[in-house]
């Protein structure tokens, strides 16, 4: 799939930004007292309009000035990134769910065969590293993670 | 004069110096596998740093880490021909056919030699300037701070994305993700959409694990699979060292480097990937021997480590005298500094002059220790250049998710981070770099904090920051360099293009 990605962004952004724009009175309340200072309004008012012109400019740019960066999104090759953002966020599910060495047995082995590791060894190996990690940080660091339970 | 001293002493603790050394040796580990990058090597140490008592220690850590990897990167760029950071592009011209010819070692040394040099020299550079340019722009008020914060993110948005409105995009989606939560000075929550996912705002810490260090896991992964895993041949390091003569004869090349190189790291968004093509061009330029470069010449790859080291000192000058970020890692080294309570800027050199100065000096003892340890370990490190990847990339999603999850204990952190993934993903693939929405997040509050300072003083004038001079001279200067440096950056991209058509031809004609 050929992606234009100039003309793709114009529109995601301005899109994106037109709706926020629109949901700025009832997402941004105006305070009851006077603050002395300004709207709490203005910058997002001010960053979203900004957004709004840089989306119109993409757009311009790609079909009036035919200024364009085509990325070739193959499937076959994003197929692997796809499936290492999938495990990630399966370790952080089971991370807040279960808690981060859940993460570390479920998700590490999975990952392992997803790039082609096949050695017992790497397994153990990268299993006491995600557990080594969960030490390093209770024990050395004195920072608390969930171990189980979330 | 007592701030100074006070900082060197600071510095030369002997844990601090423990810990510079250690930093170090990850920066150059980091630096020299393909993959890793110095950002990631910061970001990864950054939940580590919160256990250091002293603020100071922690930013010291990062800075070695940044040095060592500048280092580093060449190793890989040297026995590869894949330059380990993009600094070090410019090293594989001539490291690679050097170590094609043998000369593995006497590559290594000159880089080691080179970045030493360079490094140091930039260092001193920044000790003695940054105090009289913090004193200069003392008197600055709000006006002059938004400015100077618009003059940052515009640099960035504007030379690290292959289209100038795609960056400038990319920063405003930082500025607006920090806009989520609630508003500092009104108390009202803004974005939050009734939850309490986005009631408190989204931190930089997940969003810098999630920006840079999650998605090069990814993208590196996905490349990996790919390939099947597999690698190219590493170069072996005989035992044939730089000579008396020829360090002598580099040297030229290594201070010319180090001039231009340090001029460059102080322009805001510009660093050492542009640094390095310039000063390898005038290095070729100014040579007795310009027809070695590109086939193994020594003053190529002195010329490019020279440059690479020197701009992480002075890329320090804006950040720690303005609160101005120069390139992608400073601007990850901006968040540090926030998120360990130093605000960088003149009031720094005032109000935290020792640790303003121990920051400096223990980036002065790093690249001095950088020596030592480049002697002892270089050997050592090269053995895992070639470190497959498999071993490393699981590894570091648990120690990214320990790492958001340490930043306050909040589980929200991480759904929050899982999120920015996906959109991540989603801006990789439109080509959006993520480096500029970083910056946007880290300078989001000093610029709303100075805008609403601004309207209070002058009775919500907006165009008062086109009334005071400072503040227009900088705006001014804002568009002027934006529109300068996309040129060069254009300029750097042909040459390093040219260069690469250069070397496929070379090849072809090899091959016939």
């Amino acid at each position: 799939m050929r992606i234009k990605t100039n003309l793709t962004s114009g529109i995601i952004f301005g899109v994106l930004s037109i709706i926020l724009l629109l949901l700025v009175p009832a997402q941004v309340a105006i305070p009851t007292f006077d603050t002395g200072g300004p709207s709490p309004r203005i910058i997002p008012y001010l960053v979203l309009s900004g957004m709004l012109l840089c989306s119109i400019g993409l757009i311009v740019e790609s079909l009036v000035f035919k200024r364009e960066k085509v990325v070739v999104f193959d499937f076959k090759v994003e197929k692997a990134g796809l499936l290492v953002l999938g495990l990630v966020l399966l370790f952080g599910i089971l991370m807040v769910q279960f808690g981060y060495i859940v993460g570390v047995v479920v998700v590490l082995p999975l990952l392992l065969h997803a790039l082609g590791e096949r050695k017992p060894f790497i397994y153990i190996f990268t299993l006491a590293g995600g557990i080594g990690v969960y030490y390093l940080f209770i024990e050395i660091f004195n920072i608390s993670l969930p171990a189980f339970g979330g | 004069m007592d701030a100074v001293f006070n900082g060197l002493l600071e510095v030369l603790s002997l844990s601090n110096l423990l810990v510079i050394v250690l930093s170090l040796l990850l920066g150059v580990v980091v630096g020299c596998i393909p993959g890793l990058t110095v950002t990631l090597g910061i970001i990864l140490l950054l939940p580590l740093t919160y256990s250091f008592t002293s603020p100071s220690t922690a930013i010291i850590a990062l800075l070695s880490v940044y040095v060592g990897g500048m280092y580093g990167g060449s190793i890989s760029a040297i026995l590869l021909n894949t330059p380990g950071t993009n600094a070090a592009i410019t090293t594989t011209f001539d490291g690679y056919p050097l170590a094609k010819k043998g000369k593995v070692k006497k590559a290594l040394d000159v880089s080691l030699f080179a970045s030493v040099v360079g490094g140091v020299l930039a260092s001193l550079l920044l000790l003695f300037t940054s105090g009289f340019i913090s004193k200069m722009v003392s008197n600055f008020t709000s006006t002059e701070y938004y400015a100077l914060a618009i003059l940052g993110i515009s640099l960035i948005a504007g030379v690290s994305s292959s289209n100038i409105l795609k960056g400038v995009i990319g920063g405003l989606i930082g500025l607006f993700i920090s806009v989520v939560g609630l508003d500092s000075v009104t108390g009202v929550s803004r974005f939050s959409f009734n939850t309490m996912l986005f009631y408190e705002g989204i931190t930089i810490m997940p969003a810098m694990i999630a920006f840079i260090a999650l998605t090069q896991v990814m993208v590196k992964s996905r490349d990996f699979i790919n390939a099947k895993g597999k690698h190219e041949e590493v170069s072996k390091i005989d035992n044939e060292g730089i000579t008396g003569k020829e360090r002598k004869s580099i040297l030229p090349a290594i201070f010319r480097s180090t001039a231009i190189a340090s001029l460059i790291g102080t322009m805001p968004g510009v660093g050492g990937g542009v640094a390095q093509f310039l000063c390898y061009n005038e290095a070729k330029r100014a040579s007795k021997h310009p027809e070695e470069f590109g086939k193994g010449s020594l003053e190529g790859v002195a010329a490019a480590e020279a440059s690479n080291n020197a701009v992480v000192g002075t890329a320090m000058i804006p950040l720690l005298t303005l609160g101005i970020p120069g390139d992608g890692v400073t601007a990850i080294l901006l968040g540090a500094f926030i998120l360990h309570g130093i605000i960088p800027g003149p009031t720094m050199f005032t109000k935290q002059a020792t640790t303003a100065y121990a920051i400096i000096c223990g980036i002065l003892i790093a690249n001095i220790l950088l020596y030592l340890i480049g002697v002892i370990f270089t050997k050592q490190v090269a053995k895992i250049v070639q470190v497959r990847y498999s071993y490393l990339g699981p590894l570091i999603i648990a120690f990214c998710f320990a790492g958001a999850f340490a930043a306050n204990g909040s589980p929200y952190e991480i759904i929050l981070m899982l999120g920015i993934l996906v959109l991540s993903y989603i801006l990789t693939v439109l080509d959006i770099s993520v480096i500029p929405i970083m910056l946007g997040m880290i300078l989001a509050p000093i610029m709303e904090q100075n805008f609403i300072n601004s309207m209070i003083i002058y009775d919500g004038d907006l165009l008062i920051f086109f009334k005071r001079p400072i503040s227009l001279v900088i705006l001014v200067l804002t568009v002027v360099l934006v529109w300068s440096f996309t040129k060069v950056n254009r300029k750097v991209d042909k040459m390093n293009q040219a260069h690469e058509e250069e070397l496929h031809e070379a090849e072809l004609h090899d091959s016939f």
